[in-house]
């Protein structure tokens, strides 16, 4: 597999965030952030596709939209 | 990415694997859950082809026979649905309307779960082209026999007995 | 890009030996033609035997032909769906689809992220209950260690999830050490799910 480089800079709010979500979710930061590249992918095709993508709220069935192109 | 298993490991492994395919998904085709029935393709002479409503009495025993099932066990619809694992309203709707096409899944969760061989439950529910003439016969006559009640008496539990053996004994000629 | 994972065996049920084969990441034109030119031909002359089957499944069949083929295809360019195929002696022996972005449903893994297999599927020829001389066996559990591979290497420990076809179900259940994670009623079969330590079990050498 072709593997090619980036250098990324984060602020410490950001790293920050990135530790917290990565060890909560039991993965590494890399991994972490290669899914969020997958879901953001995903979610962007739904959308395409004419669909829409909300959030809702559990007990009072509220709902938001969560992307719009 | 690299495969973390050894080849000693799937040797092993192929070798005590049992016969069942390992398939997931949705099915390429709709074939798979004939697979049990084209072993037990009933004898040309024996065949009978069917008409709509050859169909309807069919599903109307087979309603009738997964009742009984039912109630031998003493158990609700509900509860039969969660032990084998169907949905209810399909489920009920096997028992109670002979028009409506049972799926595969189904008659395959049945056919597991009360011990009944698939090939004649298939035929029963109406799935396949042609059928057996001599469980059409039976079929019909123990579905005749029977009352809607919601116990079992003894005749009716014996005649159950009776027809479910016949109906394995038939899957085997 | 196609690549090449690993090399693995098949056992020839026919003369009893194991025979060598091949994972490969990403499917390519070869796949999709063995599929059109050798798998359907063989799945279209049972489904002949039996019109009435046909016609009650046809719709889903086509259905499920048709999304599992554009997925497959989308693979290349997608991030949410990765495709392997088994083949053995220049043929494809094996496929299988999995989707990289669904989550864990089971007690102690809900809302994890696993590696979710959406289609595995064995060549006709291979299935002992489909032709009277299935030609190998293994493909199932290649492919399955192949998932549990993947889900590593994503990060996710091994977790996967499938929805099973009923005569797989005991499979999956014993020999494979999944949980059962019930019936699926929107998707009219039964769900399962491994775990982290399920995983490990399973691909353990001991």
């Amino acid at each position: 597999m072709d593997r090619r480089q980036m250098t990324l800079m984060l602020s410490d709010k950001e790293m920050n965030l990135l530790d917290q979500l990565a060890e909560r979710r039991g993965m590494s930061k890399t991994a972490l952030l290669r899914q969020a590249l997958r879901l953001y992918q995903s979610v962007t095709e739904r959308i395409d596709n004419g669909e829409k993508v909300f959030v809702e709220h559990p007990a009072t069935k509220d709902k938001t939209e969560l992307m719009v192109l | 990415m690299k495969l973390l298993f050894s080849n000693d490991w799937l040797r092993r492994k192929i070798a005590a694997d049992p016969d069942i395919d390992a398939e997931a998904g949705p099915l390429l085709s709709g074939l798979a859950e004939v697979e049990g029935a084209h072993h037990n393709k009933p004898q040309a002479e024996n065949v009978a082809v069917m008409a709509d409503r050859n169909v309807v009495q069919l599903r109307v025993a087979l309603g009738v026979l997964v009742r009984q099932l039912r109630l031998k066990e003493g158990v609700s619809v509900a509860e039969l649905a969660e032990r084998a694992q169907v949905s209810e309203d399909e489920l009920r709707q096997v028992e109670h309307d002979p028009h409506y096409t049972a799926r595969p899944r189904l008659i395959y969760q049945l056919s597991e779960y009360f011990k009944v061989s698939l090939s004649t439950l298939s035929q029963m529910s109406g799935a396949t082209h042609a059928v057996d003439r001599v469980l059409y016969n039976a079929a019909v006559k123990y579905a005749a026999r029977s009352d809607d009640v919601s116990t079992l008496t003894k005749e009716e539990r014996e005649a159950l007995d009776v027809f479910v053996a016949m109906l394995n004994e038939r899957s085997k000629a | 890009m196609k690549e090449l994972v690993g090399a693995v065996v098949l056992l020839n049920r026919m003369t009893g030996v194991f025979e060598p084969a091949e994972v490969f990441r990403e499917l390519d034109h070869k796949n999709l033609d063995d599929f059109e030119r050798l798998w359907k031909p063989v799945l279209k002359s049972r489904r002949d035997e039996f019109p009435s089957w046909a016609a009650a499944a046809d719709a889903n069949a086509q259905d499920s032909h048709w999304e599992w083929v554009e997925k497959a295809k989308d693979a290349t360019r997608s991030l949410q769906y990765e495709t392997f195929a088994v083949e053995c002696g220049g043929e494809t022996q094996g496929l299988m689809l999995v989707d990289v972005t669904k989550f864990g449903r089971v007690d102690g893994q809900q809302g994890r992220e696993l590696a979710y297999i959406e289609l595995l599927a064995t060549a006709p020829w291979n299935r002992p209950k489909f032709v009277s001389t299935p030609r190998y066996k293994g493909v199932g559990r290649i492919l399955l260690g192949t998932a549990i591979s993947l889900s590593v290497e994503l990060g996710f420990k091994g977790r996967i999830g499938l929805h099973s076809l009923p005569q797989s179900e005991s499979w999956y259940r014993t020999e494979a050490g999944f949980t059962d994670g019930g019936y699926d009623s929107a998707k009219t079969m039964q769900y399962f799910e491994m775990t982290e330590a399920q995983a490990a079990a399973c691909i353990s050498d001991h």
